[in-house]
């Protein structure tokens, strides 16, 4: 077994233990669904109930905050001081950012398929045989936004600027992509502006392939996604400064 | 004692300012060399050049005559570098600390076992090993510290001011576990500004200041070199080299 597989693991764990992957993408989804569910209940007509709606649209945009947290597990070994370790041990510059892009991919895919999967029992939503297909889509904007998150938090020292910096598009991009209330327009311009956001194309990916049965743009929202991610992979690894990843600036850690 | 290591022409440049200048010395195969030097006087730079932390502008870094380039991995695999800040995980164990620190090298579990042992038994921690270092006081960070660093079993071990602020119990323990490891075959290149611990544990110095290489010469050898000139111990023949100004600026 190599160095690389010791870092993948050994992350992995990091990420399964830390309160951020619990915080963003187990407790904040559930609690976004019950609360937006319960104040908007009976406003989505017979079909759907508001519960269904929030859940199957919270989840992709709480997958969207895994930028945030996976920037910050792009920063861990500068706050915690052990990244020249990894920078002197024989392991290669892609394989930290590999290792780092799959721990986060996996431990908030898994948050998110567990999120879904109570939803669905407990909110009735109609997936059937739809449930692999949405969990194929989920794990690809994981896969996306984690690659995103570990590409910029490896540039980046400070994690409170970058969290603030990330913040702002993110909640944009919700809420032009109905996130938090359902949007439609005739105007051209508005629908042209509402699919710049990523989220407008998962969250009708997802209601057309559960209600309408047609999951080709869900399998090409997906394809673009895992593009984007390999192709944020792909910059990661060449853009790896052992400069940055060695220097990082958190008051709230404090050695 | 053959050459283990050799630096050749190693120059660094940040801008315009010259940091590392033709720096050219060889450890012999067994040895502890003292790396001397005042603030900014380039040992650092020197350390992250040889540890590949930082590229260097020009020069040749061989181990056994062989450029490191050409095969880096084997050569951070013979490597140790104990940093001079506490490079460990305060949420996990002392011995997870270790443990995860020699995986790195690719050791497997029953191999790493022994080896986590071993480490924790140089630098006296052995006893404390489930505890976490958030608990630790800072001599023993310091010794956990080394352990992370040779549990590897690194041939070359670079310790950059690994004694800095801890009791005289710590240090003299520290002292013992490089002279240790030392007998049992690790050649070690020894950064300090303590010069009674030069003068103790090294056989060869080399003084740097201003990136460029000042003295590289046995312990007994630069006694007797400047003894004529009224210097009588390590201290003064250290700021008769490099002055007395202060260097704060330097290190800044």
């Amino acid at each position: 077994m190599n160095g690389s597989y010791h870092m993948f693991t050994f992350d992995f764990k990091r990420r399964i233990k830390s309160s951020f992957t619990y915080g963003y993408h187990l407790i904040f989804p559930v609690i976004m669904i019950l609360l937006l569910g319960l104040l908007l209940s009976g406003q989505f007509g017979e079909r759907l109930s508001s519960f269904q709606y929030y859940a199957l649209v919270m989840l992709p945009f709480c997958t969207t905050l895994a930028m945030i947290t996976s920037a910050y597990a792009g920063k861990d070994e500068a706050y915690q001081k052990t990244a020249y370790r990894f920078l002197i041990a024989p392991i290669k510059e892609k394989d930290i950012v590999i290792a780092k892009i799959l721990s986060c991919t996996i431990s908030f895919g898994m948050c998110n398929i567990l999120v879904l999967v109570i939803s669905w029992i407990i909110f009735s939503i109609p997936m059937g045989s739809s449930v692999l297909e949405i969990i194929l889509l989920l794990v690809s904007e994981t896969f996306c936004v984690c690659a995103i998150g570990i590409y910029i938090g490896l540039g980046m020292k400070n994690f409170i600027i970058l969290k603030n910096f990330l913040n702002i598009p993110i909640f944009i991009c919700a809420i032009i992509g109905g996130s938090f209330y359902p949007i439609g327009t005739s105007n051209s311009v508005l629908e042209v502006v509402f699919h710049l956001s990523p989220l407008t194309w998962v969250n009708r990916s997802i209601f057309l392939c559960i209600y309408d049965n047609h999951s080709e743009i869900l399998w090409i929202t997906s394809f673009i996604l895992l593009a984007i991610g390999g192709l944020f992979t792909f910059a990661g690894v060449r853009s790896f400064q052992k400069e940055e990843f060695l220097h990082g600036d958190l008051l709230r850690i404090q050695k | 004692m053959q050459n283990i290591l050799e630096i050749r022409n190693l120059s660094k440049r940040y801008g315009e300012k010259s940091v590392v200048e033709d720096l050219s010395f060889q450890l012999k195969e067994g040895e502890i060399l003292g790396f001397l030097g005042p603030n900014g006087a380039g040992k650092s730079t020197t350390i992250s050049l040889i540890t590949a932390i930082q590229e260097k502008d020009a020069g040749k870094i061989l181990l056994y005559g062989k450029e490191t380039e050409r095969n880096m991995q084997e050569f951070k695999r013979s490597l140790g570098v104990v940093p001079q800040e506490i490079a460990l995980y305060e949420d996990l164990s002392a011995y997870d600390n270790v443990d995860f620190f020699c995986s790195l090298y690719g050791y497997k579990k029953k191999i790493r076992k022994e080896r986590v042992q071993k480490a924790l038994e140089q630098v006296g921690l052995w006893e404390h090993r489930n505890e976490t270092p958030n608990k630790f006081s800072g001599g023993m960070k310091r010794r956990l510290n080394i352990a992370c660093s040779i549990a590897h079993t690194p041939k070359i071990l670079i310790m950059d001011e690994p004694t800095v602020g801890i009791d005289p119990q710590s240090r003299n323990h520290i002292l013992e576990t490089i002279r240790v490891l030392n007998e049992s075959g690790t050649t070690v290149i020894y950064v300090s500004h303590y010069m009674e611990e030069i003068e103790s544990l090294c056989g060869r110095i080399i003084l740097m200041d201003h990136g460029t290489l000042m003295e590289d010469i046995g312990k007994d050898a630069l006694k007797d070199k400047y003894q004529p000139l009224g210097l009588n111990n390590l201290e003064e023949i250290f700021l008769y080299l490099t002055g007395t100004e202060l260097r704060d600026k330097e290190e800044a």
